[in-house]
């Protein structure tokens, strides 16, 4: 089926009597994305922007200008408050955006070296990054810059959370992760009308990577980190929620058998999910991408999966004999519910 | 005259509508209702596609590692013949079922590239079980030689690559296991080039005639990386050690004359920005090289080659975009 155009929308729109504003050209003209130069081209720029940087941070050093921690602290933070103004100003062009974005974060470094060295403290170090992203979230007028200072400020609670040898913690920190984006998800809409969309939509992003990101430690031994049973439970029931919402929008009937599918389905993915949390989350985002048509979010859960049931079953302690019937009983179940699926709903477009 | 379409023609994607939204033309209502009118809202039966689309992705791809696993616990116990046999017994099977599924069809050429990738798995079990001694660049070389049949009948983009990848992989491999003791690094460099120089230039020669299945723009690409690649390597080496080898100078003429040429072809005659940007980033990383090396103070050269860096990015991205913009109202 092909996309309708904007017209046909809102011709479909007004027919069903939703009240538009009147149509002005003008009006027209500027709301059409203003239009990107080619990924490519971007990412051109920003090597050129990125590579600039490093080469005049490193004559700062070689030429002996950056001489104390307190001049690099005093650096950083005139660097990322002058970024600041120049994401403001409109219409900078490729180069300048991608030049202040590396500037804005090589002004960060400079900032955290400079209050990590003064302080001696990491603890320190770590609440100060946090306060500095939090504004440059407010200040910095820019999409991926959010999405950095998303991820700055997840690392900075992770380092905390090393510091107070509260590891454990991580946990909370996960499934608040998947809350938020969650939340950022169900509400799109609002949020997207709302004064708050532009900081919140690349710190949803930043909250999805970050969330995978964590997600790979269940994978690793050497940091002893338990109860991830208790992350693979509370990412199914926030995945339990997303459904049920989901099946509120579309106003479903559910017929009993298609309850008892998904209900042994819900409890198969509950015992799985509690030894590997990972696919519990990649299904989160997964279902959350493909309910808003996000193929970011979908790509990257995607990914993920195949990504994290690879390296799970490499880094099972079973020969390979055994890890081959598991795998092939695995496949054969899940093939199996794929034929009662289609069994239950005939109407269904089956995969070509 | 500029031809501006009109932006209510345009598709209704969903950042369309979410920008639509952004610059309240669509309240939150409206917005939810104009995602599901343009498709971008799955209904119940889109939702069961979905999960049917999963099941069986997540199945068969567990069911094929399950298999996998299970050859790879039994590999070092199987017969010869059975290895063989299976491998052999794998490619009869793929090249039937891509005859049978038809080589206009999208899965009967991925077929045969599959058929093709299980023969250079039984080449090299053949070599691994008699141990032949062969060097690595006879593997490829065998597998280019005994496939191009296949890649021809094709017309499958995706296998051309990989084959072409292959014949580079063959010359370096050659260079490296035989032909160092024989040749310098130039002849490298000057094979590579003229392999890439050739299929580029019959890929762009067969696109202009129109034979439709070489519109796919990566190829290409993807080829002139590879060629530009060899004659920036060349000018690198010929930049940071001229003396050792003489042949590197002609390589470094051909490179100037082949980034003008190329400009010159992908800038009027078949825009292609990302030719342009492979092109110059060469050049550009070529010429910061030098400057690097003949200036004296090392302060001097980052701060220098700091600002040219600025300038040449900025001069691209604007060149690019200028060009972009006349072709596209020349082709309108």
């Amino acid at each position: 089926m092909s996309t309708p155009t904007i017209r046909q929308v809102l011709t479909q729109l007004q027919a069903e009597g939703v009240q538009l504003p009147p149509y002005d050209p003008q009006r027209v003209f500027r709301v059409q994305p203003p239009s990107s130069s080619p990924w490519y081209v971007r990412l051109f720029a920003g090597f050129g922007a990125w590579t600039a940087a490093l080469l005049l941070v490193a004559f700062l050093f070689v030429a002996n200008i950056i001489e104390s921690e307190g001049v690099a602290l005093v650096l950083g933070l005139v660097l990322c408050a002058g970024m600041v103004v120049l994401s403001r100003t409109r219409s900078t062009g490729d180069f300048l955006e991608q030049l202040g974005l590396s500037l804005s974060l090589v002004g960060q470094v400079l900032f955290a070296f400079g209050v990590a060295a003064l302080s001696n403290e990491a603890d320190v170090a770590a609440l100060a990054v946090i306060m500095l992203q939090l504004a440059l979230l407010a200040g910095y007028a820019d999409q991926f810059h959010r999405f950095l200072s998303g991820l700055w400020i997840v690392g900075a609670l992770l380092v905390l959370l090393v510091n107070a040898d509260q590891f454990n913690l991580i946990h909370l920190v996960i499934v608040g992760l998947a809350g938020l984006i969650t939340v950022i998800v169900v509400y799109e809409f609002e949020l997207l009308v709302s004064r708050w969309w532009e900081i919140v939509h690349p710190v949803g992003y930043a909250a999805t990577v970050a969330l995978l990101g964590l997600l790979v430690l269940p994978l690793q031994t050497e940091l002893a980190i338990q109860w991830w049973g208790f992350t693979a439970v509370a990412l199914l029931a926030i995945l339990g929620i997303v459904i049920w919402r989901i099946s509120i929008d579309l106003a479903l009937p559910v017929a009993p058998l298609q309850l008892g599918i998904g209900l042994v389905l819900g409890v198969g993915l509950m015992i799985l999910g509690v030894k590997m949390p990972g696919v519990a989350a990649a299904l989160l985002v997964l279902v959350l991408g493909y309910w808003r048509s996000n193929h970011i979010l979908l790509g990257l859960a995607g990914a993920f999966l195949v990504f994290y049931m690879s390296a799970y079953y490499y880094s099972l302690e079973l020969t390979l004999l055994n890890k081959s019937l598991l795998l092939l009983g695995t496949g054969g179940l899940l093939l199996t519910l794929r034929a009662v699926l289609l069994r239950t709903n005939p109407e269904s477009e089956e995969v070509q | 005259m500029v031809h501006v379409p009109d932006p209510l023609d345009l598709p209704a994607r969903p950042e369309s509508l979410r920008h639509q939204a952004v610059h309240d033309v669509l309240d939150v209502p409206a917005l939810r209702r104009a995602f599901t009118i343009a498709g971008h809202t799955p209904s119940a039966q889109r939702w069961m596609v979905f999960l049917d689309i999963l099941l069986l992705v997540l199945g068969a791809g567990m069911l094929l590692s399950g298999i996998v696993f299970f050859f790879a616990f039994n590999w070092a116990d199987m017969h010869r013949f059975a290895k063989l046999g299976l491998l052999q017994g794998g490619v009869v099977v793929a090249v039937g079922l891509a005859f049978w599924l038809g080589l206009d069809r999208i899965q009967g050429k991925v077929v045969l590239t599959v058929a093709a990738l299980l023969f250079g798995g039984l080449l090299a079990v053949y070599g691994q079980i008699y141990q032949t001694g062969a060097d690595a660049y006879e593997l490829f070389l065998s597998w280019s030689l005994f496939t191009i049949g296949w890649v021809v009948i094709s017309r499958f983009t995706p296998f051309w690559l990989i084959w072409l990848l292959a014949v580079n992989l063959t010359i370096l491999l050659y260079w490296d296991q035989a032909g160092s003791r024989q040749m310098p690094d130039s002849g490298l460099f000057a094979a590579i080039f003229a392999l890439n120089a050739v299929a580029l230039g019959l890929w762009e020669l067969a696109r202009q005639r129109g034979v439709a299945w070489v519109e796919s723009r990566w190829t290409p690409r993807v080829i002139a990386i590879l060629m530009i690649g060899a004659l920036a390597f060349a000018t690198q080496n010929l930049i940071l050690d001229s003396a050792r080898d003489r042949g590197l100078l002609p390589l470094f003429l051909m490179h100037i004359v082949a980034t003008g040429a190329l400009i010159y072809i992908y800038s009027y005659r078949l825009f292609d920005a990302f030719m342009l940007i492979v092109v110059t980033l060469a050049a550009f990383i070529c010429l910061n090289t030098w400057l690097a090396e003949v200036i004296d103070s090392e302060e001097g050269a980052l701060i220098l080659i700091g600002i040219l860096v600025i300038a040449q990015t900025a001069g691209v991205v604007t060149w690019i975009r200028s060009r972009a913009n006349m072709w596209e109202a020349q082709h309108q």
